[in-house]
């Protein structure tokens, strides 16, 4: 056997003696050494543009997260606002309020029988373009539908992101309304006219085409003093931060108990989800 | 087979001022011919042996600690490496034009004598075999001691003996198989 090894390796060191590069190759260490220290040199500039367009990316996906995206279909709400709230959720429990259940909600902000066995909660926040869509779309399909007809109970929450400059005071105005008695009528023209506000915060202006002066002159007053206006705003938010959603429009369809998130809307695939819901 | 040569040269300089971690410029004088030659045993071309080289070199210019270590034995691990790693390469690259049906271009008569050289048969049986078994190979054959093979290699000393003798039992299987036993 060790002879057979013998024999082999004999046979193999053979064959591999025949890679040795013939007597007339014999590299110049002294022409080579400038092409390595060039080389290295190259390497070294490379890595560095590199480290430099790495930094580069990373602050631009940085910004970019912090700048939420707005499009036409939905308002994104901006990566590092919800990273805050996860951090703050983990290990400061939770945000200042923080429903296990569903947070209370004004009572004009509800629309629908209150025994309705499904309850619709749709977050919006009133700059937002996708938002507007849906309640210039499938709202009106969804109460004629649904709520008209004492099935689903609608409850429209508030979710101004701060991306937008004026979805705070618009949403001030809703409320006011509400109060008021007239939510439903401002919160229809609020959407409607989001285009014309949107550049100049001027709300008052497009309500005041829609809702009586008397109503009106009630709103002024409340947007100006009411320090509780925001109530709502604020525990509407903490709960939809406590569904953990991660754009506008929003939508939570509670039934049975359980609460489950639904995003992007479509009315279509809403109505199916709720059909089989109410089976 | 060649003289054989020392992988662990500060070793086998002891007793002189050693101490001090060789400069790169010292190792490179000291190993570039060596590690040319290596790789020129595994790639064709000595032109792309010696890039392979430059290359191998900048790597360890970029390794202080391997520098203030032992240069040699990493050395012929990174150039043994690189020279399998280009002939592997090329098998891939004639593969895959085989299969794309994007055939070579005609050789001439110099690649033809070359390609029916037993040197490339030789290369073509190593491109395919064990990289770690191809290795012990090559070193052995470029005139490394079972103990330079092992530093180079970084394997128990004592278990090279029978290593070689699975990666030759390995080699001569593989260059029957292709070429028969001739």
């Amino acid at each position: 056997m060790e002879k057979g090894d013998k024999n082999a390796g004999r046979w193999v060191e053979k064959r591999m003696e025949r890679l040795e590069p013939s007597a007339d190759f014999q590299p110049d260490a002294g022409q080579a050494l400038p092409r390595v220290k060039e080389q290295d040199r190259a390497t070294r500039a490379r890595r560095r543009r590199f480290t430099f367009i790495a930094a580069g990316v990373f602050v631009v996906i940085g910004v970019l997260m912090s700048l939420p995206v707005c499009n036409a279909e939905a308002c994104a709400i901006p990566a590092v606002h919800m990273a805050t709230h996860w951090w703050d959720s983990i290990f400061h429990g939770g945000s200042a309020v923080r429903p296990t259940a569903t947070a209370a909600v004004a009572a004009y902000k509800v629309s629908g029988s209150p025994t309705a066995p499904v309850t619709l909660e749709v977050f919006t926040d009133y700059e937002c373009p996708g938002c507007a869509a849906l309640y210039m779309d499938a709202i009106p399909m969804l109460m004629a539908e649904y709520v008209a007809t004492g099935k689903v109970k609608l409850v429209h929450r508030d979710f101004p992101l701060q991306m937008h400059l004026h979805s705070r005071l618009a949403a001030r105005y809703a409320n006011a309304a509400g109060e008021a008695g007239q939510y439903d009528v401002a919160v229809v023209q609020i959407f409607r006219t989001q285009k014309a506000w949107s550049l100049d915060g001027d709300v008052d202006r497009q309500l005041s085409q829609v809702i009586p002066p008397d109503a009106m002159s009630k709103i002024r007053s409340l947007v100006q003093s009411d320090t509780h206006l925001d109530d709502t705003v604020e525990a509407d938010v903490a709960q939809g931060h406590a569904d953990n959603l991660i754009q506008t429009p929003s939508v939570v369809i509670v039934a049975k108990g359980e609460r489950h998130l639904m995003a992007p809307v479509n009315y279509s695939l809403l109505k199916s989800y709720l059909d089989d819901l109410l089976k | 087979m060649n003289a054989p040569s020392r992988v662990n040269e500060r070793s086998a300089n002891a007793g002189s001022s050693v101490d001090a971690p060789p400069d790169f410029e010292t190792v490179f004088r000291q190993y570039y011919t060596r590690m040319a030659r290596l790789i020129a045993r595994m790639v064709r071309d000595p032109g792309r042996a010696e890039e392979l080289a430059v290359d191998v070199f900048c790597s360890l210019l970029r390794s202080p600690r391997v520098l203030a270590g032992n240069p040699g034995a990493w050395l012929h691990r990174a150039a043994v490496r690189a020279g399998l790693y280009e002939i592997r390469r090329l098998a891939r690259r004639d593969r895959v034009a085989h299969l794309v049906g994007r055939g070579e271009p005609p050789p001439d008569p110099a690649q033809v004598h070359e390609a029916a050289e037993e040197q490339q048969q030789v290369r073509a049986v190593l491109a395919g075999m064990d990289r770690r078994k191809a290795e012990m190979l090559v070193l052995r054959s470029g005139g490394l001691s079972y103990e330079d093979l092992a530093a180079a290699l970084d394997l128990n000393p004592a278990s090279v003996g029978t290593l070689l003798s699975r990666a030759q039992e390995a080699f001569r299987k593989e260059y029957i198989k292709r070429y028969g036993e001739r």
